[in-house]
This record gives structure tokens, sequence and C-alpha cells, in this order.
């Protein structure tokens, strides 16, 4: 478990900044921050600054990236080496940082701005702004919306964990199993297209109801097929001695600040949707999986496994979903309020909190689950090889948009 | 391409003549919509509604040299993640892009065509700067998705270091409008 001693993010609230030092239910702020915490670990974990380096006479500098073709998003990366084994890592996630100014912003602005954020985990992003504000206006939960919700964000994790399992492939030279999963992903894209009128769920969600209309009736067959196909795959692919020789013993680390497939391949069952999410899971089924080798192939059996958990919870949340709210345009002026909210994406536990004036943003902050994982990246790949840099940095599912923040 | 494979909302949004649309990226001029602008959010529903036709691209020049082999490299100025992914699809097996010529490189002193997505980050304007002088010519600028293009609800667009040859709209545009627009921008027929 998570130990409260362990900070997790870092707020700005009244002109001072605070700590976030808890894993579970609702976090809570400590002290403003010293020096004092400015060399730990997991400091550096939340606020995204590392200055790991090696010297030497023979210690090499090489650096790939911001902008290269084996990066999907830019990210600069300082690799020191002897030339084989990777001393030390220290990543400059910032150059593509867009400086995404939410605060000022009206609430429907704030949304489509926040959908955009990191668009493959769109609907977590603005299911937490949307859960946000109807905390703030005093909106009971309704039952359908929730149920919506979790199926847009278990579709969602299936993509994206689906994703990071056809990156390790790739890398693995294993060039049929790579393309049966994109060949896959692409149509759990195509299904969300056709039901949602968008690949990556932009317009759909709204402040107390969707913002237009989607068809969930038979979705979780459809995902169902499609996870059965993936079990099919994911047999060969485990069955592959080059698959599994490139990701065991890949980037391992263990650490009590590590959140989602990560931490629970490290033996921490952690997962927000167990506890302190802005959407109930709690009858839904979830099962929580983790395993303790906490290397790339322990990650990749973690996402694995949370596909089928997925494709269970999304024919669940089917079963019990009577009508979904369609919101229209409700007024969102007069709004105050301040509260924080948490939900579990395909990368683990983020954390928004949002504070609003007169229906208009004040202020927004993320504490993003990349940031936590480009930091087991940094101190895992550590001692592995140069050859091990793709699977170590796939394996963790970094999205860099999400490390920007907002303004 | 079937109709309904195509996400509605990355097309045209077309005037319906019911009711009023306020549109959060300025994209609507009367009863028209500024593709380039347009982050196909949907919330001009019901006044307009989208044509569901991929074929958006417009393209200011082309190359004809790149008709039997295609290289192209993707640049990441400052997205949200989505466009990159679409443009990465058209190596899966439904759009197989290689059957075409056209494949990924890795550097852009190897490419044919940069493929730009995202606002101009402003840590990204110098790396932009140098992978347009590295391109060879003959050479194809593309600006991909609402960001590159004109900004979007986001940032400022990449027209400040280089003026595109071929415009992709969509949020993100999706793989056929993309490929679509590769294919036109080397004189094929979409
Ligand atoms: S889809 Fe959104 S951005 Fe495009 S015209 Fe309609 S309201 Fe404007
Ligand atoms: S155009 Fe849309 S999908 Fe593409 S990077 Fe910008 S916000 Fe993301």
């Amino acid at each position: 478990m998570v130990g409260e001693d362990v900070i997790t993010g870092v707020l700005e609230s009244g002109g001072a900044e605070y700590e976030i030092a808890s894993g579970f239910g609702v976090p809570f702020w400590k002290k403003a921050i010293g020096r004092d915490i400015e060399g730990r670990e997991d400091f550096k974990a939340c606020v995204g600054r590392f200055d790991e380096k090696a010297e030497g006479a023979d210690v090499l500098n090489f650096t790939y990236g911001p902008s290269t073709g084996g990066l999907t998003e830019s990210c600069k990366f300082n690799i020191y080496t002897y030339g084989e084994r990777i001393l030390s890592l220290r990543p400059e996630p910032a150059y593509k940082d867009r400086k995404l100014q939410v605060s000022g912003s009206g609430l429907e602005m704030a949304n489509l701005k926040i959908e955009r954020y990191c668009g493959p985990l769109s609907p977590f992003y603005s299911g937490m702004l949307t859960a946000a504000v109807e905390a703030i206006m005093g909106n009971g939960e309704n039952n359908d919306l929730r149920l919506a919700r979790v199926i847009m964000n278990e579709v969602s994790r299936i993509s994206d964990h689906m994703h990071v399992i056809a990156k390790l492939a790739e890398g693995a030279s294993q060039n049929v199993a790579y393309n049966l999963l994109f060949a896959l992903r692409e149509r759990l894209l195509r299904l969300v297209s056709k039901r949602f009128g968008h690949r990556y769920f932009f317009g759909i969600n709204g402040f107390g109801g969707l913002a237009r209309s989607a068809d969930f009736r038979g979705i979780s067959s459809e995902v169902g097929e499609i996870a059965d196909e993936f079990r099919q795959i994911w047999i060969r692919l485990e069955n592959s001695r080059i698959f599994i020789d490139r990701i065991q013993g890949t980037a391992t680390l263990k650490r009590p600040w590590m959140v989602g497939p990560a931490a629970r391949a490290a033996g921490l069952r952690t997962d927000t949707r167990t506890e302190g999410s802005c959407l109930r899971y709690d009858d839904l089924d979830l099962e929580v999986t983790s395993t303790t080798s906490a290397d790339t192939l322990a990650r990749a059996l973690v996402r694995k496994d949370e596909i089928f958990a997925s494709a269970r919870i999304i024919e669940k949340a089917e079963s019990m979903i009577r009508e979904v709210p369609v919101a229209g345009r409700m007024s969102l002026v007069g709004i105050n309020g301040e509260i924080s909210v948490r939900t579990e994406t395909p990368g683990g536990d983020s954390l928004m909190r949002v504070s609003l004036v007169n229906g208009v943003v004040r202020k927004i902050y993320i504490r993003p689950s990349s940031l936590q994982n480009l930091a087991v990246f940094t101190y895992g790949i550590k001692e592995n090889l140069l050859t091990d840099l793709t699977f170590g940095y796939e394996g963790l599912g970094i999205h860099v948009s999400e490390v920007g923040g907002v303004l | 391409m079937a109709a309904e494979e195509v996400p509605l909302w990355t097309t045209t949004p077309v005037s319906t003549g019911i009711g009023e649309a306020q549109c959060p990226a300025n994209a609507i001029k009367g009863t028209a919509v500024e593709i380039g602008r347009c982050i196909s959010c949907g919330y001009c529903s019901p006044a307009f509604q989208p044509d569901g036709d991929p074929r958006t691209s417009i393209i200011r020049s082309t190359e004809k040299a790149f008709r039997k082999s295609f290289h192209i490299y993707l640049f990441d100025a400052g997205s949200c993640g989505s466009c990159n992914l679409e443009i990465k699809a058209l190596g899966n097996p439904y759009y197989d892009m290689s059957r075409l010529g056209i494949s990924f490189c890795a550097t852009p002193k190897h490419a044919d065509a940069l493929i730009v997505v995202g606002v101009l980050a402003d840590g990204m304007s110098a790396p932009l700067k140098k992978a347009v002088e590295a391109l060879p010519s003959p050479r194809l600028v593309f600006a991909v998705g609402a960001c590159a293009i004109s900004g979007g609800i986001i940032g400022k667009s990449i027209s400040g270091i280089v003026e595109a040859d071929v415009v992709v709209p969509g949020c993100p545009p999706n793989p056929f409008t993309i490929l679509d627009a590769l294919q036109k921008s080397r004189g094929d027929r979409s």
C-alpha cells in the first residue's frame, strides 16, 4: 500500500504550493514545499524534473529525440552509457508542452480543451471534469450516466492496453502479432466511431448528461468478440520465446509511489476504481489483478488481464444501463466551488482539482499517471541494455501530451 | 470504404437550416464551415450535420516524383496524441499504406514528406525548423489536424515556421482522409 508520506503530486492553491501526500481515498494537502523534498525520488516522479546523469572518462551521452522516427510523441532522452549498458537516463518531456490554457475558460470550452489534453484518454479526463462540476453543482449521481461513462472509459482502457502490447510485439519483431493487434484495435476504434460519432470520444461527455446521444445497445458483445480474438493472439505471443525474452527482466522497478499497471505488476494492489474514483465501480464486479516481478513482462500480463476484466465490466454495465440522459446546453453560469476528483486511467491514478468562479475555470490542476510512469522508466531502465529501451518505454504506455499539465 | 466506417464528426458539417449553431472554434461562417478550423466537436448539431465524406483535404501543390515510392516522417509539434495515432494507423492491415508504396522513415533527411501534427509548442519551434531544413528536394509538407492547420482551440498553427503544401482537416482527421490526402498529393486519384 502507498504510505501517507509518499508525495504523489504538487498543487498550487491560494498562491502557495502544497504536497499531495496520499495514495488512496480523498487526497489531502500538507505543508508548503520546502527545499528538503526537491531531491526526493517521489517528488521528481510527480513533477517530472529529472537530473539523472552519469559522468566519467568513457561515458557517452546519446541524445534521442525530441523528434525521431522511433517515438510516436515528441520527447527527448539523454542516455548515459559506456556503449551497451544504460548507466543513467534523463528524459526531457517539456519540448512539446503546449501550455494548455484552461484557466479563464467557460466550462464547455474547458471541457473541449480537457478532452484534447490527452486525446487517447479523453473520456477519462473529460469524465473527471464533468463529474467535478456536477459535484460542485450538487447534482446527485445519475446511474445511467455513470454506467455510460464507465463503458466509455473501459473501451478506452482496452484500446490503450492493446496499443501497448502491440508496440511491445512490434519491438520484438513479432510482426504477425503486431499486425493482428493493430487490426483489432482498429476494429475497436471503428466500433466507437459508429456508436459515438468519433473515434476518441471527442464531444461526447457533457455536464449532467452526454452532449449527444450514443448507441450502447449490444456494445458488450462486440467488445467481447474483440477480447476473445485478443486472447487467441496473446496465447501465441506468450509462447514466443523471442517476445518473452525481450520483456522479461526489462525496466524492473518497485516503488511505493508507482501507479496503475506498473504498481500492480509490482505487487501493489492499488486501483483507483476500487476506492476514491469519481465513478463508482462497486456493483460492476471489478477484479484487480496483480503480479510481483515488476518488469515489462509483468506489466504486459497485468494489461492483458485488464483487457478481459474491462470487457466483463462493459458487459455488466450494459446489462444495467437504461436511458442515458442527453444534457443539451445547460446553464453553467454562476457556479462556484473547488473540488478534487480522481480516476484510474490505463496508466494509473490521475487526479484533477477543479476551481470555479462564476461558472468560469479559475484553475484546473492535473496530476497525470504518465508523470509517474515516466519516472518508472527513468529509474527502471538503469543497468538495462540500449536495446531494451523500446520495451521499457512502450511497456509503460506513457502519453507525453499528458505530462504537460494545464495552465 | 463503407460509409459507416467513417467517424462522422471528422467530415464537413453542412447547414440543415434547423436552429442556430454556436461554434467554439469559430469555424462557422454563415451557412458554411471553414473546415481547417473545425475541431470535430459536434456542438453545431442540429443546425449542421456532417456530410460523411472523408475527402476533405486541401492540396496546394503536388509532387508526381513520389508516385511509386513515398517516404513520410511524422513530426509532433505539440499534439494531444490522437493525430499521431491516426497517422500510425495507416500502417495497420485495414489501410496498409505499404501496398501503395508509402512507408514511414526514421529521419526527415530520408523523407519525401513531413507530416506535421499538433500546435506549435514553444519547445518544438527550433526542431521543426531543423526538420524542414533537413528535408531533401523535392518535398511536401502536410499540416494534419486542426491544431497544425489553424491552432484549433489549443494554440498556434505551424504557419509561422512553414506553409503547408497539403492541409488535412479534422480533430483528428480519420485515416481515410489522411490516406486520400497522401494519394492526391502525389497526383494519384483518391
Ligand atoms: S463540429 Fe464543432 S468545430 Fe466543427 S463546425 Fe461544428 S461546432 Fe464548429
Ligand atoms: S487536431 Fe485534434 S486530435 Fe489532432 S492534435 Fe490537435 S487536438 Fe489532438
